[in-house]
């Protein structure tokens, strides 16, 4: 044998074509320029930063071009896709960072270029980083220190919604739908990006499951945008123009949790409020399940375990909150929240809303949650460990998993008892696979050490430059990054910002997000020795 | 082949498939699979003699020894009749079949054969034998493809049985397959594994060990002596049947029994479907497709049974799939299957008419 690993060369052989991955990536970043024109058209209606977005459409366009020139024409294989799903992943958010840089410079924004020191500059690129990723990864934490039309143009917001948009049903799903190339080793690239433990091969091609998934966000969202707009018409919202209407049609579906508007939800009526819960439901709710719906298989959706106790968790939650919040767990909040003591309709709605949205991982807000009390709060903070459905765009460690380890847990206990006793791990009478609930193990496992240690980081971290962070404040935060969440609680609350945070934190927590929105496991096995050897 | 109408419900089908000796399994699922479940418990087929199913399972034909303290003991036939959906077909005296009207009186020691729907049979058979119906803890030692129908049929009964299968991979597959059933993983001839059972609160142990009967004789008679209440074993050999019961073993069952039954079957013409012996013997139970040359085509029971021997019954009528009671003024169609019971003596005579 030539080469042995243990002694000789300490360099290892990389048995990767990486070449082929980065080729990919540039197919991705060349499609992602066409869907830029969405942001320039904006831009022209309204005016402001047509030229930033011409100059990022060409610079993203050659980029992607010139990368693709990598391609040697080989095949993909699982390695390459993993390592291609990675990244497209860091790729994108390196890429987005560019409007928010250009539009920004020499402005008062938090996001833009600042060429005055060296430290200055660090600051706003990893700013610009941190917006980028948390609209891609659909996570909705922002470091934008005010949000609003007189500080940035109508086309960099449409923008920031546009990113969560993309990376809500996912760019690699997106890039399997339209790419044949890519139908050998899509169910793989697509196991790699999509939510969940085990994808519903809804069609034996997974170029056509890739296209239903698509096609079946595409029209939630449009129905979402018509509702909305509808309810403006009708004169119940004022304020829910045609841009807001199309701007929060981009975060709802995707459990993004980005608003144009400084007070997210609550800048709107009772009446959008209440529209807008259904459709954060349908946001984390497994997509394939709307494709049984389109089939008129009901029964199907109706006897799906997780949607059973994804409806339940939801119900279950919400009325609890409704009960704390009706008993006046929330002072008075004025515009952010109104008061809910002793107030039916609004202690209901707005337990209902803050429940799904950050249950799903959204992370809109129609009111000040972290005002509430701090046991209200304690218990926002274990619904933010829920996440959505597997299937969904919802983030999180997700109801599938949930059910699998509470199963499995009890079937432990009943071995206990009987150590001879063969039961398999069952979900609404379907055989759960021992490597499935092996592989939910290790996945929650990891997640949790994950969230654990860097809550400690985040927490060491902002003492350390003399940020006072209450330890419920640093384990939500935690949490709302690898959740794909958003807000959290104390300054990073729902109409908060993450700006203050000091740039290794913002660092540490773009890499969450990346670990949450591909699940950990496909980024950590990158950085294994047996993933690059041969 | 005949034997391939047989296997008309869907959920025999898969069984049918992997069967190796169409013969054997197709009995299997017919009969002697629901003796080992009867003998078993849970079923209201306890105290029944002998039964088999028709039509696909639609349609259920049993004989019970009526004992002396049985409340219809000494009750009229139409007295006795309070079950939907339900008929008697015939009652066996003193090695004589009569054929029942309303007045005909129910004595003791008679054996009286009705004929209905499943849950109907059941409800009669759980009225005779009431103490024999609240078994609940059945024990299958050995995961055999019987073990494993027996589990099953068991499940369908709202019961949870419980299994133990040497062999760990098919232990697995069992307890994937059998969502009620508590598996357990042990070499189910070791003792002390019957040591460890707690056998006293087992109310039937079924020996289904895949091996041969000798274990299965042993396994059951261990369960029994360790406080098991009744025992119920698979024998491999027809003559080995009367040795196991007379060794203590209380029902003792032989899936080749069914070779005599089998045979009739495929003497008989194509349109017969069913056939079961019941009494030693002494009356039969067909099942028939009614054509059109049949003399009960398209016309009333009460007329068309003029034109048949003395000692026949129409039990039993299915129509497209759905049960029917006959009655005097029920008129028979073609594409109808009847349940016929006769007597032997006149069963060749009554198939030429039919």
């Amino acid at each position: 044998m030539g080469r042995s690993p243990r002694w000789g060369c300490n360099c290892m052989q990389v048995a990767v074509n990486w070449r082929q991955s980065v080729a990919l990536v540039g197919t991705v970043l060349k499609y992602l320029a066409l869907t830029m024109t969405v942001p320039l058209l904006v831009g022209v209606v309204y005016g402001g930063d047509v030229p930033v977005f011409l100059v990022f459409i060409v610079s993203t366009a050659a980029f992607g071009l010139g990368l693709e020139r990598l391609d040697d024409g080989s095949e993909l294989g699982l390695e390459e896709a993993l390592l291609f799903v990675t990244l497209a992943w860091v790729a994108v958010s390196l890429n987005g960072t560019i409007p928010y840089l250009l539009a920004g410079m020499g402005t008062e924004s938090t996001v833009g270029l600042s060429l005055d020191s060296p430290s200055a500059l660090v600051v706003s690129f990893v700013n610009a980083l941190f917006e980028s990723t948390s609209g891609y990864t659909t996570t909705g934490a922002t470091v934008l220190g005010e949000i609003s039309f007189d500080r940035h143009s109508h086309a960099l917001l449409m923008y920031r919604q546009l990113t969560q948009w993309l990376g809500g049903m996912g760019i690699i799903v997106l890039m399997v739908a339209i790419l044949p190339e890519l139908a050998v080793s899509g169910a793989q690239l697509i196991d790699a990006e999509a939510p969940g433990p085990e994808l519903k091969k809804l069609t034996p091609q997974i170029t056509e499951t890739a296209r239903i998934l698509w096609f079946v966000y595409a029209g939630f969202t449009a129905l979402f945008v018509c509702l909305v707009y509808a309810l403006h018409l009708l004169g119940v919202a004022p304020n829910m123009d045609l841009y807001n209407a199309i701007a929060h049609g981009f975060t709802t579906l995707p459990t993004g949790g980005f608003s144009p508007q400084a007070d997210s939800i609550a800048a709107f009526s009772p009446a959008v409020q209440w529209l807008v819960i259904p459709f954060i439901v349908v946001a984390g709710t497994n997509f394939a399940l709307f494709y049984f719906v389109l089939r008129g298989e009901y029964v199907e959706v109706f006897q799906d375990r997780e949607f059973q106790a994804y409806v339940g968790a939801i119900v279950g939650i919400a009325l609890l909150l409704w009960g704390l919040l009706f008993t006046g767990s929330a002072p008075a909040l004025g515009a952010l929240g109104g008061v809910t003591a002793g107030v039916p309709e609004n202690s209901l709605r707005q337990a209902l809303f803050q429940t799904v949205t950050l249950l799903n991982s959204t992370g809109y807000a129609t009111s000040d949650f972290a005002q509430w009390r701090e046991w209200t709060k304690l218990l926002l903070l274990a619904v933010m460990f829920i996440g959505g459905s597997a299937g969904s765009t919802g983030g999180g460690i997700k109801i599938i998993r949930w059910l699998v380890l509470l199963k499995a847990a009890r079937r432990q206990l009943s071995k206990t008892v009987d150590p001879d006793v063969v039961e398999p791990v069952r979900l609404g009478g379907r055989v759960v696979d021992e490597s499935v609930v092996l592989g939910v193990f290790s996945f929650t496992l990891l997640y949790m050490f994950i969230f654990g240690v860097s809550a400690v980081v985040i927490e060491l971290d902002a003492t350390r430059v003399g940020l006072h962070l209450t330890t419920l404040e640093a384990l939500s935060a935690s949490i709302a990054t690898i959740g794909n969440i958003g807000p959290g609680f104390g300054l990073l609350g729902p109409f908060g910002s993450y700006l203050a945070f000091p740039s290794t934190s913002k660092l540490l927590m773009i890499v969450l997000m990346w670990l949450g929105r591909l699940e950990v496991i496909p980024v950590l096995v990158l950085f294994t020795r047996s993933f690059w050897e041969w | 082949m005949t034997t391939v109408a047989r296997v008309k419900d869907v959920k025999y089908v898969e069984t049918w498939d992997q069967a190796e000796n169409v013969f054997d399994v197709d009995f299997m699922v017919g009969t002697n699979l629901l003796t080992v479940a009867a003998a078993a418990g849970g079923t209201g087929l306890a105290a029944a003699r002998n039964f088999d199913v028709f039509a696909g399972g639609r349609v259920q034909i049993a004989e019970f020894e009526i004992p002396p303290d049985s409340a219809i003991a000494g009750q009229t036939v139409s007295e006795a009749d309070r079950f939907e959906s339900l008929t008697f077909a015939a009652i066996l005296r003193d090695g004589e079949t009569i054929v029942p009207t309303g007045s005909t009186r129910i004595e003791p020691g008679d054996s009286v054969v009705v004929t209905g729907r499943p849950e109907s049979v059941h409800a009669f058979g759980t009225d005779l034998a009431p103490r024999q119906t609240d078994l609940k803890n059945v024990l299958i030692i050995g995961g055999s493809d019987i073990g494993y129908h027996t589990a099953r049929l068991l499940e369908e009964r709202g019961l949870r049985p419980h299994l133990v299968e040497g062999d760990a991979d098919r232990a697995r597959e069992l307890s994937e397959r059998l969502s009620e059933t508590k598996v357990r993983h042990r070499d189910p001839t070791d003792l002390d594994f019957l040591e460890g059972e707690r056998l006293t609160d087992v109310d039937v142990a079924v020996a289904a060990l895949q091996q041969d009967s000798d274990d299965n004789l042993v396994a059951s008679l261990q369960a029994k002596r360790r406080g098991a209440d009744r025992s119920v074993a698979i024998v491999d050999h027809g003559e080995h049947v009367d040795l196991f019961e007379d060794a203590g073993v209380d029902v003792a069952v032989n899936p080749r029994r069914a070779t005599a039954t089998e045979i009739i079957e495929f003497v008989r013409d194509q349109d017969t479907q069913n056939v079961v012996l019941l009494e030693d013997e002494q009356a039969e139970a067909i099942e028939i497709r009614i054509d059109r040359d049949s003399v009960l085509a398209d016309r009333r029971i009460s007329e068309a049974i003029r034109d048949l021997p003395d000692g026949v019954v129409v039990g039993a009528i299915t129509r497209n799939g759905s049960f029917l009671v006959p009655r005097g003024d029920t008129v028979v169609e073609v594409g109808d299957h009847a349940v016929i019971l006769a007597d032997s003596d006149v069963v060749e005579e009554t198939l030429d008419r039919l």
